[in-house]
Protein backbone atom coordinates (compact mmCIF):
# COMPACT_ATOMS: atom_id res chain seq x y z
CA UNK A 1 0.00 0.00 0.00
CA UNK A 2 1.28 3.49 -0.86
CA UNK A 3 1.56 5.80 2.14
CA UNK A 4 2.24 9.52 2.52
CA UNK A 5 3.85 10.77 5.71
CA UNK A 6 2.48 14.32 5.90
CA UNK A 7 4.51 15.53 8.91
CA UNK A 8 8.06 14.26 9.35
CA UNK A 9 11.22 15.95 10.63
CA UNK A 10 13.70 14.18 8.40
CA UNK A 11 16.79 16.13 9.40
CA UNK A 12 16.46 14.61 12.87
CA UNK A 13 16.24 11.07 11.52
CA UNK A 14 18.61 8.57 9.97
CA UNK A 15 18.93 7.28 6.43
CA UNK A 16 17.78 3.92 7.81
CA UNK A 17 14.41 5.48 8.57
CA UNK A 18 14.12 6.50 4.93
CA UNK A 19 15.08 3.01 3.83
CA UNK A 20 12.58 1.31 6.13
CA UNK A 21 9.85 3.77 5.25
CA UNK A 22 10.45 3.12 1.56
CA UNK A 23 10.27 -0.63 2.18
CA UNK A 24 6.93 -0.15 3.98
CA UNK A 25 5.33 1.79 1.12
CA UNK A 26 6.03 5.43 1.98
CA UNK A 27 6.26 7.41 -1.27
CA UNK A 28 6.50 10.97 0.09
CA UNK A 29 7.28 12.84 3.30
CA UNK A 30 6.59 16.47 4.19
CA UNK A 31 8.93 18.31 6.53
CA UNK A 32 7.68 21.39 8.36
CA UNK A 33 10.23 23.71 9.91
CA UNK A 34 10.43 23.10 13.66
CA UNK A 35 12.30 23.72 16.89
CA UNK A 36 15.83 22.35 16.94
CA UNK A 37 15.83 21.65 20.68
CA UNK A 38 17.48 24.98 21.43
CA UNK A 39 16.55 28.57 20.60
CA UNK A 40 18.40 29.83 17.52
CA UNK A 41 19.85 33.30 17.90
CA UNK A 42 20.19 34.51 14.33
CA UNK A 43 17.85 34.77 11.35
CA UNK A 44 20.69 33.46 9.21
CA UNK A 45 20.53 30.17 11.11
CA UNK A 46 16.92 29.80 10.00
CA UNK A 47 17.86 30.66 6.42
CA UNK A 48 20.46 27.89 6.37
CA UNK A 49 17.92 25.54 7.92
CA UNK A 50 15.34 26.40 5.26
CA UNK A 51 17.98 25.73 2.59
CA UNK A 52 18.70 22.37 4.19
CA UNK A 53 15.07 21.23 4.11
CA UNK A 54 14.27 22.72 0.69
CA UNK A 55 17.47 21.82 -1.18
CA UNK A 56 19.51 19.11 0.53
CA UNK A 57 16.92 16.90 2.21
CA UNK A 58 15.06 16.10 -1.04
CA UNK A 59 18.30 14.62 -2.38
CA UNK A 60 18.70 12.40 0.70
CA UNK A 61 15.11 11.14 0.43
CA UNK A 62 15.48 10.56 -3.32
CA UNK A 63 18.17 7.94 -2.67
CA UNK A 64 15.35 5.77 -1.32
CA UNK A 65 12.79 6.69 -3.94
CA UNK A 66 10.88 8.97 -1.54
CA UNK A 67 9.66 12.43 -2.55
CA UNK A 68 10.51 15.10 0.02
CA UNK A 69 8.53 18.32 0.45
CA UNK A 70 8.92 21.06 3.07
CA UNK A 71 7.27 23.98 4.83
CA UNK A 72 8.98 27.08 6.24
CA UNK A 73 8.20 29.07 9.40
CA UNK A 74 9.48 30.23 12.75
CA UNK A 75 8.20 27.60 15.13
CA UNK A 76 6.03 28.76 18.07
CA UNK A 77 8.74 28.37 20.72
CA UNK A 78 11.17 30.70 18.97
CA UNK A 79 8.36 33.02 17.84
CA UNK A 80 8.45 34.43 21.36
CA UNK A 81 11.28 36.63 20.01
CA UNK A 82 9.48 39.25 17.85
CA UNK A 83 12.63 40.74 16.29
CA UNK A 84 13.95 37.35 15.21
CA UNK A 85 10.53 36.40 13.87
CA UNK A 86 10.26 39.61 11.84
CA UNK A 87 13.67 39.08 10.25
CA UNK A 88 12.95 35.46 9.36
CA UNK A 89 9.54 36.32 7.92
CA UNK A 90 11.25 38.81 5.58
CA UNK A 91 13.44 36.00 4.23
CA UNK A 92 10.67 33.44 3.83
CA UNK A 93 9.17 34.43 0.45
CA UNK A 94 12.38 33.32 -1.30
CA UNK A 95 11.86 29.83 0.09
CA UNK A 96 8.15 29.75 -0.68
CA UNK A 97 9.25 29.82 -4.34
CA UNK A 98 11.32 26.63 -3.99
CA UNK A 99 9.94 23.76 -6.10
CA UNK A 100 9.33 21.49 -3.10
CA UNK A 101 8.06 24.06 -0.59
CA UNK A 102 4.34 23.58 0.08
CA UNK A 103 3.60 26.48 2.39
CA UNK A 104 4.01 28.14 5.76
CA UNK A 105 4.45 25.85 8.77
CA UNK A 106 4.64 24.80 11.33
CA UNK A 107 3.57 28.05 12.88
CA UNK A 108 1.16 28.00 15.82
CA UNK A 109 1.24 28.28 19.57
CA UNK A 110 3.32 26.82 22.38
CA UNK A 111 2.40 28.74 25.53
CA UNK A 112 -0.19 30.94 23.78
CA UNK A 113 1.59 34.21 24.64
CA UNK A 114 0.76 37.53 22.94
CA UNK A 115 4.04 37.36 20.98
CA UNK A 116 3.23 33.86 19.75
CA UNK A 117 -0.25 34.95 18.69
CA UNK A 118 1.16 37.95 16.80
CA UNK A 119 3.67 35.66 15.07
CA UNK A 120 0.97 33.14 14.14
CA UNK A 121 -1.17 35.86 12.57
CA UNK A 122 1.84 37.31 10.72
CA UNK A 123 2.69 33.86 9.35
CA UNK A 124 -0.87 33.25 8.16
CA UNK A 125 -1.03 36.68 6.54
CA UNK A 126 2.19 36.02 4.61
CA UNK A 127 0.84 32.65 3.53
CA UNK A 128 -2.37 34.20 2.23
CA UNK A 129 -0.49 36.99 0.44
CA UNK A 130 1.60 34.37 -1.38
CA UNK A 131 -1.22 31.89 -1.99
CA UNK A 132 0.33 29.29 0.31
CA UNK A 133 -1.05 26.48 2.45
CA UNK A 134 -0.70 26.78 6.24
CA UNK A 135 0.27 24.15 8.82
CA UNK A 136 -0.46 25.08 12.43
CA UNK A 137 1.01 23.41 15.51
CA UNK A 138 -1.16 23.21 18.62
CA UNK A 139 0.39 22.99 22.10
CA UNK A 140 1.25 19.81 23.97
CA UNK A 141 -0.46 18.11 26.89
CA UNK A 142 -2.18 20.37 29.41
CA UNK A 143 -1.87 23.47 27.18
CA UNK A 144 -3.58 21.79 24.21
CA UNK A 145 -7.26 22.59 24.76
CA UNK A 146 -6.64 26.22 25.62
CA UNK A 147 -4.03 26.60 22.87
CA UNK A 148 -6.26 25.10 20.18
CA UNK A 149 -9.11 27.41 21.18
CA UNK A 150 -6.71 30.36 21.06
CA UNK A 151 -5.46 29.33 17.60
CA UNK A 152 -9.00 29.29 16.26
CA UNK A 153 -9.77 32.65 17.87
CA UNK A 154 -6.56 34.14 16.41
CA UNK A 155 -7.55 32.92 12.93
CA UNK A 156 -11.11 34.21 13.26
CA UNK A 157 -10.04 37.77 12.59
CA UNK A 158 -8.11 36.94 9.43
CA UNK A 159 -9.22 36.76 5.82
CA UNK A 160 -8.36 33.14 5.07
CA UNK A 161 -9.55 30.14 3.13
CA UNK A 162 -10.03 27.61 5.95
CA UNK A 163 -9.84 24.69 3.59
CA UNK A 164 -6.19 25.60 2.98
CA UNK A 165 -5.28 25.51 6.68
CA UNK A 166 -4.29 22.33 8.55
CA UNK A 167 -4.40 22.46 12.34
CA UNK A 168 -2.24 19.65 13.67
CA UNK A 169 -1.94 17.49 16.79
CA UNK A 170 -5.68 17.33 17.49
CA UNK A 171 -6.97 14.84 20.03
CA UNK A 172 -10.41 13.77 21.27
CA UNK A 173 -10.96 17.02 23.17
CA UNK A 174 -9.97 19.40 20.35
CA UNK A 175 -10.98 17.79 17.06
CA UNK A 176 -14.59 19.02 17.06
CA UNK A 177 -13.65 22.69 17.25
CA UNK A 178 -11.17 22.35 14.38
CA UNK A 179 -13.47 20.42 12.02
CA UNK A 180 -16.55 22.47 12.92
CA UNK A 181 -14.66 25.64 11.99
CA UNK A 182 -13.89 24.23 8.54
CA UNK A 183 -10.16 23.51 8.91
CA UNK A 184 -8.30 20.30 8.14
CA UNK A 185 -7.32 18.40 11.30
CA UNK A 186 -4.17 16.35 11.79
CA UNK A 187 -3.62 13.56 14.30
CA UNK A 188 -0.03 13.06 15.39
CA UNK A 189 0.93 9.63 16.67
CA UNK A 190 3.53 9.62 19.43
CA UNK A 191 4.60 6.77 21.69
CA UNK A 192 3.66 8.70 24.84
CA UNK A 193 2.65 12.34 24.64
CA UNK A 194 0.24 12.73 21.74
CA UNK A 195 -2.40 10.54 20.09
CA UNK A 196 -1.83 6.78 19.86
CA UNK A 197 -2.43 4.62 16.76
CA UNK A 198 -5.43 2.92 18.37
CA UNK A 199 -7.00 6.17 19.52
CA UNK A 200 -6.48 7.62 16.04
CA UNK A 201 -8.43 4.72 14.53
CA UNK A 202 -11.20 5.31 17.10
CA UNK A 203 -11.32 8.92 15.93
CA UNK A 204 -11.40 7.88 12.26
CA UNK A 205 -14.28 5.50 13.00
CA UNK A 206 -16.17 8.25 14.81
CA UNK A 207 -15.55 11.14 12.41
CA UNK A 208 -14.97 9.45 9.05
CA UNK A 209 -12.13 10.50 6.81
CA UNK A 210 -13.16 13.94 5.56
CA UNK A 211 -10.53 16.66 6.23
CA UNK A 212 -8.48 14.34 8.44
CA UNK A 213 -4.74 13.68 8.19
CA UNK A 214 -2.64 11.20 10.18
CA UNK A 215 1.10 11.60 10.74
CA UNK A 216 3.87 10.55 13.09
CA UNK A 217 5.78 13.85 13.18
CA UNK A 218 8.91 11.86 13.99
CA UNK A 219 11.66 14.16 15.25
CA UNK A 220 14.68 14.16 17.58
CA UNK A 221 12.57 13.40 20.69
CA UNK A 222 10.76 10.23 21.76
CA UNK A 223 8.93 9.50 18.50
CA UNK A 224 8.74 6.84 15.82
CA UNK A 225 7.91 7.23 12.12
CA UNK A 226 6.34 3.78 12.15
CA UNK A 227 3.51 4.76 14.47
CA UNK A 228 1.85 5.66 11.15
CA UNK A 229 2.18 2.09 9.90
CA UNK A 230 0.97 0.83 13.30
CA UNK A 231 -2.12 2.93 12.80
CA UNK A 232 -2.66 1.55 9.30
CA UNK A 233 -2.33 -2.00 10.61
CA UNK A 234 -4.80 -1.31 13.44
CA UNK A 235 -7.20 0.25 10.93
CA UNK A 236 -6.97 -2.73 8.58
CA UNK A 237 -7.28 -5.29 11.38
CA UNK A 238 -10.54 -3.66 12.46
CA UNK A 239 -11.96 -4.63 9.09
CA UNK A 240 -11.54 -1.49 7.02
CA UNK A 241 -10.72 -2.10 3.38
CA UNK A 242 -7.50 -1.34 1.56
CA UNK A 243 -9.22 1.40 -0.41
CA UNK A 244 -10.53 3.00 2.80
CA UNK A 245 -6.99 2.95 4.18
CA UNK A 246 -5.64 4.48 0.98
CA UNK A 247 -8.23 7.26 1.22
CA UNK A 248 -6.91 8.26 4.65
CA UNK A 249 -3.21 7.52 4.49
CA UNK A 250 -2.51 8.47 0.87
CA UNK A 251 -5.40 10.29 -0.78
CA UNK A 252 -6.27 12.74 1.98
CA UNK A 253 -2.73 14.15 2.03
CA UNK A 254 -2.99 14.42 -1.76
CA UNK A 255 -6.30 16.28 -1.46
CA UNK A 256 -5.00 18.81 1.05
CA UNK A 257 -1.46 19.23 -0.24
CA UNK A 258 -2.62 19.09 -3.87
CA UNK A 259 -4.13 22.55 -3.37
CA UNK A 260 -0.55 23.66 -3.96
CA UNK A 261 0.27 22.94 -7.63
CA UNK A 262 3.80 21.87 -6.66
CA UNK A 263 2.27 18.70 -5.15
CA UNK A 264 1.92 16.40 -8.16
CA UNK A 265 1.03 13.09 -6.50
CA UNK A 266 -2.52 12.14 -7.40
CA UNK A 267 -5.06 10.23 -5.28
CA UNK A 268 -5.14 6.58 -6.25
CA UNK A 269 -7.97 4.09 -6.59
CA UNK A 270 -7.63 0.31 -6.70
CA UNK A 271 -9.26 -0.86 -9.91
CA UNK A 272 -9.12 -4.62 -9.40
CA UNK A 273 -11.46 -6.23 -6.89
CA UNK A 274 -8.89 -8.90 -6.15
CA UNK A 275 -7.16 -7.17 -3.26
CA UNK A 276 -6.24 -9.30 -0.29
CA UNK A 277 -7.98 -8.04 2.83
CA UNK A 278 -6.87 -8.94 6.38
CA UNK A 279 -7.83 -12.43 7.50
CA UNK A 280 -10.47 -12.45 10.21
CA UNK A 281 -9.38 -13.87 13.56
CA UNK B 1 50.36 -8.57 56.91
CA UNK B 2 49.86 -4.91 57.70
CA UNK B 3 49.65 -4.06 54.03
CA UNK B 4 47.13 -6.88 53.46
CA UNK B 5 44.91 -5.48 56.23
CA UNK B 6 45.27 -2.02 54.81
CA UNK B 7 44.28 -3.30 51.37
CA UNK B 8 41.30 -5.16 52.80
CA UNK B 9 40.15 -2.05 54.68
CA UNK B 10 40.54 -0.04 51.51
CA UNK B 11 38.37 -2.50 49.57
CA UNK B 12 35.72 -2.39 52.31
CA UNK B 13 35.67 1.38 52.14
CA UNK B 14 35.33 1.29 48.36
CA UNK B 15 32.42 -1.14 48.58
CA UNK B 16 30.62 0.98 51.18
CA UNK B 17 31.24 4.11 49.13
CA UNK B 18 29.92 2.36 46.01
CA UNK B 19 26.76 1.29 47.80
CA UNK B 20 26.18 4.84 49.00
CA UNK B 21 26.85 6.17 45.53
CA UNK B 22 24.42 3.76 43.90
CA UNK B 23 21.77 4.43 46.52
CA UNK B 24 21.99 8.09 45.53
CA UNK B 25 21.50 7.31 41.87
CA UNK B 26 19.07 4.39 42.02
CA UNK B 27 16.49 5.29 44.64
CA UNK B 28 13.98 7.81 43.33
CA UNK B 29 12.48 10.54 45.46
CA UNK B 30 8.67 10.89 45.50
CA UNK B 31 8.99 13.87 43.15
CA UNK B 32 11.22 11.87 40.78
CA UNK B 33 8.73 9.00 40.72
CA UNK B 34 5.96 11.34 39.57
CA UNK B 35 8.19 13.21 37.13
CA UNK B 36 9.51 9.97 35.62
CA UNK B 37 6.28 8.03 35.22
CA UNK B 38 3.44 10.55 35.02
CA UNK B 39 3.34 10.83 31.23
CA UNK B 40 3.43 7.07 30.70
CA UNK B 41 0.63 6.60 33.24
CA UNK B 42 -1.33 9.36 31.52
CA UNK B 43 -0.92 7.56 28.19
CA UNK B 44 -1.99 4.23 29.67
CA UNK B 45 -5.09 5.73 31.30
CA UNK B 46 -6.05 7.38 28.00
CA UNK B 47 -5.75 3.97 26.31
CA UNK B 48 -8.11 2.48 28.91
CA UNK B 49 -10.55 5.36 28.44
CA UNK B 50 -10.37 4.82 24.67
CA UNK B 51 -11.01 1.08 25.11
CA UNK B 52 -14.16 1.79 27.15
CA UNK B 53 -15.35 4.33 24.56
CA UNK B 54 -14.56 1.82 21.78
CA UNK B 55 -16.64 -0.83 23.53
CA UNK B 56 -19.59 1.54 23.96
CA UNK B 57 -19.38 2.53 20.29
CA UNK B 58 -19.42 -1.14 19.25
CA UNK B 59 -22.43 -1.81 21.49
CA UNK B 60 -24.25 1.13 19.93
CA UNK B 61 -23.32 -0.03 16.42
CA UNK B 62 -24.50 -3.59 17.00
CA UNK B 63 -27.43 -2.70 19.25
CA UNK B 64 -26.37 -5.19 21.92
CA UNK B 65 -23.54 -5.74 24.40
CA UNK B 66 -21.11 -8.68 24.34
CA UNK B 67 -22.56 -12.06 25.34
CA UNK B 68 -20.78 -11.76 28.62
CA UNK B 69 -19.09 -8.70 30.07
CA UNK B 70 -16.89 -10.50 32.57
CA UNK B 71 -13.67 -8.96 31.31
CA UNK B 72 -15.22 -5.51 31.23
CA UNK B 73 -16.42 -6.00 34.79
CA UNK B 74 -12.94 -7.03 35.90
CA UNK B 75 -11.46 -3.90 34.29
CA UNK B 76 -14.01 -1.69 36.05
CA UNK B 77 -13.26 -3.38 39.40
CA UNK B 78 -9.53 -2.89 38.82
CA UNK B 79 -10.03 0.81 38.09
CA UNK B 80 -12.22 1.17 41.18
CA UNK B 81 -9.53 -0.51 43.28
CA UNK B 82 -6.90 1.94 42.02
CA UNK B 83 -9.20 4.91 42.60
CA UNK B 84 -9.84 3.83 46.20
CA UNK B 85 -7.59 5.95 48.39
CA UNK B 86 -7.79 3.26 51.10
CA UNK B 87 -6.26 0.53 48.89
CA UNK B 88 -3.21 -0.86 50.72
CA UNK B 89 0.02 0.86 49.77
CA UNK B 90 2.57 -1.35 48.04
CA UNK B 91 -0.02 -4.05 47.29
CA UNK B 92 -2.04 -2.56 44.45
CA UNK B 93 -0.28 -4.48 41.68
CA UNK B 94 -0.61 -7.79 43.53
CA UNK B 95 -4.29 -7.06 44.20
CA UNK B 96 -4.93 -6.44 40.52
CA UNK B 97 -3.10 -9.61 39.51
CA UNK B 98 -5.28 -11.53 41.93
CA UNK B 99 -8.35 -9.86 40.47
CA UNK B 100 -7.29 -10.68 36.91
CA UNK B 101 -6.72 -14.32 37.91
CA UNK B 102 -10.46 -14.67 38.48
CA UNK B 103 -11.03 -15.11 34.75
Amino acid sequence: MQIIQPHYHAIARTAQDYERMAMSGVVAVCEPAFWAGFDRRYPETFIDYFAQISEFEPTRAAQYGIRHFCWVAVNPKEAEDPELTRDVLKAMPEFLEKPTCLGVGETGLHKSTPNEIDALQAHVEIAMEHGQLVLIHTPHLSDKAHGTKTVIEALDGLDIDRGRVWIDHVEENTIDSVLDAGYWAGMTLYPVTKCSPRRAVDILEKYGSERLLVNSSADWGPSDPFTLQECILEYRLRGHSTQEAIEIFHNNPCRFLGQNPKWDIEPIRIESGAVAEPAST
Amino acid sequence: MASENQFSNFIDEVLVASENLFSIFIMLSPRQVLDTYYLEARRDLLEIAALLDRYDAAVEREGAPADDEETLDILRRALAHLADSDSPSGERTAALLTLFSEI
